[in-house]
């Protein structure tokens, strides 16, 4: 197992979000977590990336602890998130975002780079374009980009089609379907959630800081349930 | 007139030397450094001593510049971690006071250990000739000495990637964590490099006239104005309000006196601040 969540407890002070959940990820594997706002989902990849003290419970990432540790530690393990508002160096050019993505490994960032551009053509007619003034496309694509600079392992993705348009979300998933069968493991969060379980190979539902479902994406696309309250059809 | 003009972008250079240290740590570390002033005296006593040890003038300066540093690094590592363990205001706050207190400690041991202390280079050849008109050859020094360093940290920080991954931590400091950059070690080494260019201003005050150790206090308030007038947190604002505030200092110097000078530097400053709130080169939004 790459990624193993142990009945995690997590909040902001002294308000409780997350209870008792658990959930793994293998290598190679795609996981959606989805749920409606206020769930708890983006409190769940704070904590696994550190950004946030779990009160209770433990994250495991290829057998280490991660107990203790601080985001910056946890991204140079390899274990690297996406943030819905994507965090991104504004006032800086588009190579200058992508090298940063990559400082902790100067010598690999060369053939980083490379995949990334080919990854993401846009980013490299760009890249002297000050990374505020993209597009919210293509600012996602210089987050994810960013994100891979370092060559991660894990790509945790916090509702990433968020405020983009539905061409945009299209090509976003595209890009995310090439990363999944490069081998990358995936753990995303999203309100489309007929996309991301179509993504992904398996799913958990959060619902109120605790885990209601899981199963294979493919099988809960097609439950009556998960139809009723997150895809819209009766 | 042009001889008070340059007078004044002397004066205003030395000034930035201060207030981009001051811009640097507030905008990395969310601390309003008040001791600043006081990394700049002891920079200039600890050159000071090395010069009585028969060390040459520029190796006692480049050590006087070294010991600030020092200095900026054990405070940074130091006293300031209480207020490190919180975040925005409180931060602030704390930081604020425990600077202040610093700033006590340095000018008390300072005054008491030497209080005699001034430093004073002298150069062979007083004055120069530059298109013309005669100007003192210390200051044209000292002028040098503070483009040569605010050259180097631009380059410094534009060019490389450690002064890069210092930007993206000013601009973005979740951003700069997600993507494994240390800001803890960012901020030692900036508080650092501030207090070396504090340092630079205290050995090069020496050069153009003297430096003593009451002038900490003196040093931090201007630094805060041009600092606060520069938008306390863009690097070209502060150059350019060191300079601006150079330039009226100079000339209110020489048409009023000294004393009202201040007043009428202050009045500038607050003026400045009502007309443009956010900094002198802020970014409409």
């Amino acid at each position: 197992m790459l990624v193993r969540v142990e009945a995690l407890y997590a909040g902001y002070g002294s308000t409780p979000v997350l209870r008792d959940v658990s959930l793994e990820a293998r290598p190679g594997e795609a996981i959606a977590v989805i749920g409606p706002n206020g769930a708890g989902k983006t409190t769940l990849l704070k904590a696994i990336m550190g950004m946030l003290r779990p009160t209770r419970g433990s994250v495991r990432y290829e057998d280490r602890y991660l107990t203790g540790l601080r985001a910056f530690q946890v991204a140079r393990l390899g274990l690297v998130y996406v943030p819905a508002e994507r965090e991104l160096f504004p006032t800086m050019s588009v190579l200058e975002n992508l090298q940063l993505g990559a400082f902790r490994n100067v010598r690999a960032a060369a053939l980083q780079l490379g995949y990334v551009f080919g990854l993401f053509p846009r980013l490299k007619e760009r890249q002297r374009q000050l990374a505020g003034t993209l597009s919210g496309g293509e600012q996602q694509m210089l987050a994810i980009g960013r994100a891979l600079m370092g060559g991660p392992k894990v790509l945790m993705l916090d509702e990433p089609s968020t405020g983009l348009a539905p061409k945009a979300v299209a090509e976003l998933y595209r890009n995310l379907s090439t990363l999944k069968s490069g081998g990358l493991t995936i753990i995303v969060t999203e309100q489309q959630v007929a996309l991301a379980l179509s993504l992904t190979d398996r799913a958990y539902v959060l619902e109120q800081g605790a885990i209601r479902l899981s199963g294979r994406s493919a099988e809960l696309l097609g439950d009556p349930a998960i139809k009723k309250a997150y895809l819209g059809v009766a | 007139m042009t001889a008070i003009l340059f007078d004044g972008i002397v004066q205003g250079l030395q000034l930035s030397l201060l207030a981009v240290g001051i811009t640097l740590i507030y905008g990395l570390g969310g601390v309003l450094n008040l001791a600043h002033g006081q990394f700049a005296v002891a920079g200039g006593v600890a050159a000071a001593l090395l010069l009585q040890l028969g060390i040459s003038p520029v190796l006692a300066s480049l050590g006087g510049i070294a010991s600030a540093g020092v200095l900026g690094l054990i405070v940074d590592r130091t006293l300031m971690l209480p207020a490190y363990r919180y975040r925005g205001e409180e931060r602030l706050l704390l930081g604020l006071i425990l600077t202040l207190g610093f700033s006590f400690i340095v000018d008390g041991t300072l005054n008491w250990k030497f209080p005699e202390f001034s430093l004073t280079f002298r150069l062979p050849v007083p004055l120069m000739d530059v298109a013309g008109i005669p100007m003192r050859t210390a200051s044209l020094a000292a002028s040098l000495i503070a483009v040569l360093t605010f050259a180097g940290l631009f380059a410094f920080l534009r060019l490389t990637l450690l002064g890069k991954s210092i930007r993206s931590i000013i601009e973005n400091e979740v951003g700069a964590e997600l993507c494994g950059i240390d800001p803890s070690r960012t901020r030692t080494l900036i508080v650092c490099l501030a207090a070396m260019m504090a340092g630079v201003a205290g050995v090069t005050q020496g050069l153009f006239s003297s430096l003593g150790t009451e002038m900490g206090p003196e040093f931090t308030i201007l630094g805060l104005l041009v600092a606060v007038v520069g938008g306390v947190r863009s690097i070209n604002g502060t150059l350019a309000a060191g300079i601006l505030l150079g330039i009226v200092n100079a000339f209110a110097s020489h048409y009023v006196g000294a004393y009202v000078a201040y007043i009428i530097l202050l009045s500038f400053a607050m003026a400045t601040i009502l007309v443009r709130p956010a900094g002198l080169l802020a970014r409409f939004t």
